[in-house]
């Protein structure tokens, strides 16, 4: 497969066998559809729902959810990341609670949170966010502890102040690692926003699911599957490709090893 | 498995936790049209027939009244909010409610939605068990331990004389086709559930055998409960909202296929994966819970005898703490109010009562909330015609055997 | 030998000793008691093998490592950390390598947050004088070693500092490569006038550049000898095969004891 378009062409085909052998095994073993479900009944399920409208409307405040929940995580994670790599206070006292806090399982807690907040956006933003927010602090921490030495060496003998040395040589370091922890933290917001739905919700994909699951509508759970997984690959993607633009440095590095 | 102690651990933490939190203004006196009802479901199944079918057939608002429906993930949550003013109303299991009655919180019941058990042990048609006796060693599903099904499934065996601690296993299934799967595969040898689920069951092609009810089956069981502030600055809202969910039920009981117009218009989502007959099925069981028993000579009467057995079985098994003064638990005084409408036409308002803005309802056959439609609403003639808040025309098509404008 | 116009020592090392102590043994005695003195204007290379303490030298001189005893002092003011006025150029040339050749050469002036109209003028002046104008805008990873080290060269300039610290800025290159930047360094000093220190491990080097040689010893560094090389400027690469530039070079190798210089001097060897 030598061009982009080849590629892409032999992973649709490779999607559509997939979808035609688990067609046929469903209907030639005769299994109930509330066990697996035909893709041609989600696919009734996600044309329906579509025309009908509330399909996209629970589509739209889910996307909502996760990439509000995933801005304000990953806002807050780069901000006390930053604190703890500069101020060894905040590290000793502050980055241990954080860990240990970040070890109780956010479905657990959930119930918690939508006593305290509701069951409105925000609630549901604040979980996502939370489960985004761990492990881009992680990811900032580490990548701002990955010390260049030679340049660090450079800024000093040109006089550089602490913030200088982090702002034009640790940041950039940074970044790749950085972008790991974003890739990361932008399929556990989708997680969280769902997570936050299964609580308490009036609309979205999660309100969607359970609503399904209590009538063993299986096919419309996978239809709400197929949603979010289309949400997450498209917000990953994006994160990905803003990555490449970010850190191009490494991109020339390609070219130029030719 | 004693869940009580799990739940008095846990309602003693959202106590605590709720008295660090101020509580909602909206309990301030004076003029107040929206209340806040908590249901304690995470996601509407379409047994909440005392919520969507008031809201739909606009009973609600004939009592001005507007509601604002809270879903919330089980019972004692939607407790939580009423008793920290976070809710004004919610619909909730007598056992709970007698233990936040227990605990201080300021909760009273105020009439009952629905006055008989809505679980049953359900076996398979060619399973060999056929008694309760039968079930010795065998194993009994339930969706959780922390569902009402589990007190009734213990009442219910102690009546028969079996040991639900040593005789009987209990299996955790969770809800749904997990349950159902569980029972088909044989993971299971009998399911206690409510009658919705085996309405879901049926639904997908799966019938089952209900072993004989006990005289459990007759004991009360959910109520709507208020928070005891708000009902004493509120008294005459309270009536109002009351008697807008209890007319509900009765339309619900009297008119069930507009109850699943209800259901469909609230959440269109419905129509997709069920047909109309199977979404009915479900719905009817519900509604057939609700239906007014011989222990009420009203709808929505608070049979106090049949209470006092339900917080006997459940003192005896664990599942309420202390006994309560049933006096202090429920509030039967607005009761006569409540039911001050005609249950042969529970869609219009009387003349008479408080300050009700008497608006009669049309009996149409389609109550139709007003005449802009949008795609995707249900129609009665195909090739009829009706104009979106755009001014786009829609037909009215078959669409997947359902009769829909687009 | 000659003397630049202005007598003053710009550098002044007055017995300098640094002494550190490793994680296993004894604390060793990376530079012993050395003292240099340098005019402004000169070009001194400094010469030795491994582990003579000249990196050692080169970091007290530019500030980034403390010494023991003794003191460095520049244009009269002892050196208590980096300074404006010394320009450092590192073996590795460290391009950041997301800035552009014209950016990681105004680094200092970024830093130090000075006038960026005059500072990149000069910069771009700066590399014109290395041969790589046009390549103000490209990233580091589209240079050659050669070019990358050349960047360097012009960064630690950019600020004008009066003196210029070279650590083997071309041990890393291929030979060819280096002798082409040799000659390149010589224009830029005979342009500008700078005082350099420059390290190297190549003995050619240090002669063909240096005004001064200053040969060290190892274990412990010390200063071993200070030749002054008597040869006109500019220097030639021919200039390299005459036999006044291979008498410097044979001192220098005596003494540091490489390979048998002469058949009656092998017995140098017992200075190291």
């Amino acid at each position: 497969m030598k061009t982009a378009s080849g590629r892409s062409a032999a992973r649709v085909l490779f999607l559509i066998l997939i979808v035609g052998l688990w067609e046929f095994a469903i209907r030639a073993a005769h299994i109930p559809t509330y066990v697996i479900p035909a893709p041609s009944e989600v696919w009734n399920r996600l044309s329906l729902g579509f025309q009908q409208g509330f399909l996209l409307e629970y589509t739209r405040v889910t996307a909502v959810e996760i990439v509000l929940g995933y801005l304000v995580g990953v806002i807050l994670g780069f901000g006390i990341a930053v604190l703890i790599v500069q101020y060894f206070a905040v590290d000793f006292f502050l980055y241990p609670i954080i860990i240990s806090i970040n070890a109780v399982p956010k479905i657990a807690i959930s119930p918690l949170l939508i006593i305290w907040v509701g069951t409105g956006l925000e609630s549901k933003v604040l979980i996502a966010a939370l489960t985004a927010f761990f492990p881009l602090l992680v990811s900032v921490v580490t990548g701002l502890r990955l010390v260049e030495i030679s340049q660090v060496r450079l800024m000093r003998a040109a006089g550089a102040t602490k913030w200088q040395v982090f702002r034009m040589v640790a940041l950039p370091n940074a970044l790749p690692t950085i972008f790991g922890g974003l890739q990361v933290a932008i399929v556990l917001s989708v997680i969280g926003a769902v997570v936050g739905e299964f609580v308490g919700a009036s609309s979205g994909l999660g309100y969607y699911i359970l609503f399904a699951n209590a009538r063993l509508d299986t096919a419309s759970m996978f239809a709400g599957f197929v949603l979010l997984a289309l949400i997450g690959t498209f917000l990953s993607q994006a994160v990905v490709r803003t990555g490449r633009k970010v850190v191009f440095w490494r991109e020339i590095d390609k070219m130029a090893q030719v | 498995m004693k869940i009580s102690t799990t739940s008095k651990i846990v309602s003693l933490f959202t106590v605590a936790a709720l008295g660090l939190l101020p509580l909602n203004s909206s309990s301030a006196a004076g003029k107040i049209e929206t209340v806040r009802f908590a249901l304690p479901v995470a996601v509407p199944d379409g047994g909440q027939v005392w919520a969507y079918v008031p809201q739909w057939a606009d009973m609600f608002k004939s009592e001005g009244v507007k509601v604002e429906i809270i879903y919330n993930n089980g019972g004692g949550a939607a407790l939580t909010q009423v008793a920290s003013g976070k809710a004004d109303f919610a619909i909730n299991n007598p056992q709970a409610l007698i233990n936040a009655v227990g605990q201080g919180l300021p909760v009273v019941g105020i009439a009952t939605v629905i006055p008989r058990q809505i679980y049953g042990v359900y076996v398979l048609p060619g399973s060999p068990i056929k008694t309760y006796a039968d079930l010795k060693g065998k194993k009994v599903g339930i969706s959780a331990p922390t569902s009402g099904v589990y007190p009734f499934s213990q009442a219910a065996f102690a009546e028969k004389g079996l040991d639900w601690k040593t005789d009987i296993t209990y299996v955790t299934t969770g809800s749904g086709a997990p349950q159902l799967v569980a029972l088909t595969k044989g993971t299971i040898d009998a399911v206690a559930t409510q009658e919705t689920s085996i309405a879901s069951f049926a639904a997908q092609g799966t019938t089952v055998r209900q072993l004989p009810p006990t005289s459990v089956q007759n004991d009360p069981a959910d109520l709507i409960v208020a928070n005891k502030d708000f009902v004493k600055d509120h008294r005459d809202l309270t009536i109002r909202f009351a008697r807008a969910v209890i007319r509900g039920i009765v339309y619900a009981n009297l008119h069930p296929d507009k109850a699943l117009d209800a259901f469909q218009y609230e959440f269109p989502q419905s129509a997709v994966g069920l047909s109309d007959a199977e979404n009915l099925s479900i719905i009817k069981s519900r509604i057939d819970s609700t239906t007014k028993a011989s222990t009420q000579k009203s709808w929505g009467d608070i049979p106090l005898a049949g209470y006092q057995h339900v917080m006997d079985l459940g003192v005896k098994f664990g599942s309420i703490t202390t006994a309560q003064d049933l006096t202090k638990v429920f509030d039967t005084s607005m009761l006569v109010d409540i039911q001050d409408f005609d249950i042969r036409t529970p869609n219009i308002v009387s003349g008479g009562g408080a300050s009700v803005a008497a608006k009669p309802l049309a009996p149409a056959a389609t109550p139709t909330k007003s005449e802009v439609k949008k795609s995707g609403d249900t129609c009665t003639k195909v090739g009829a015609t009706a104009k979106t808040s755009a001014g786009k025309t829609l037909k009215c098509q078959k669409v997947s055997g359902k009769l829909v404008l687009r | 030998m000659t003397q630049n116009s202005e007598p003053v020592n710009y550098v002044g090392i007055k017995n300098l000793t640094v002494t550190y102590q490793p994680k296993k043994g004894s604390p060793v005695e990376a530079l012993q008691d050395f003292s240099l003195d340098i005019s402004k204007g000169e070009f001194v290379s400094v010469v030795g093998a491994s582990g003579c303490g000249k990196s050692t030298l080169l970091n007290v001189v530019g500030g980034l490592l403390g010494a023991t005893g003794g003191e460095v002092l520049l244009d009269g003011t002892p050196v208590r950390g980096p300074r404006r006025d010394v320009g450092i150029v590192f073996q590795s040339p460290v391009l950041l390598p997301w800035l552009t050749v014209l950016s990681n050469a105004l680094l200092v002036p970024k830093i130090q947050r000075l006038d960026k109209e005059k500072h990149k003028a000069r910069a771009l002046e700066l590399l014109e004088m290395v041969g790589l104008s046009g390549y103000e805008d490209k990233y580091p990873s589209e240079l050659s070693g050669g070019m990358q080290q050349r960047v360097s060269v012009v960064r630690a300039l950019v600020a004008d500092p009066a003196l210029l610290l070279m650590d083997e800025p071309f041990g890393a290159l291929d030979a060819l490569t280096r002798e082409q930047l040799n000659v390149d360094l010589q224009n830029i000093w005979m342009k500008t006038g700078k005082t350099i220190i420059f390290i190297t491990h190549s003995v050619t080097e240090a002669v063909f550049l240096g005004s001064r040689v200053v040969v060290m010893g190892t274990r412990p560094g010390r200063l071993l000898e200070d030749i002054s090389i008597d040869l006109s400027h500019p220097r030639l690469l021919s200039g390299m095969s005459s036999p006044e530039f291979g008498k410097y070079s044979d001192r220098v190798r005596d003494l540091l004891g490489v390979g048998p210089v002469s058949n009656e001097n092998s017995a140098a060897a017992k200075h190291l």
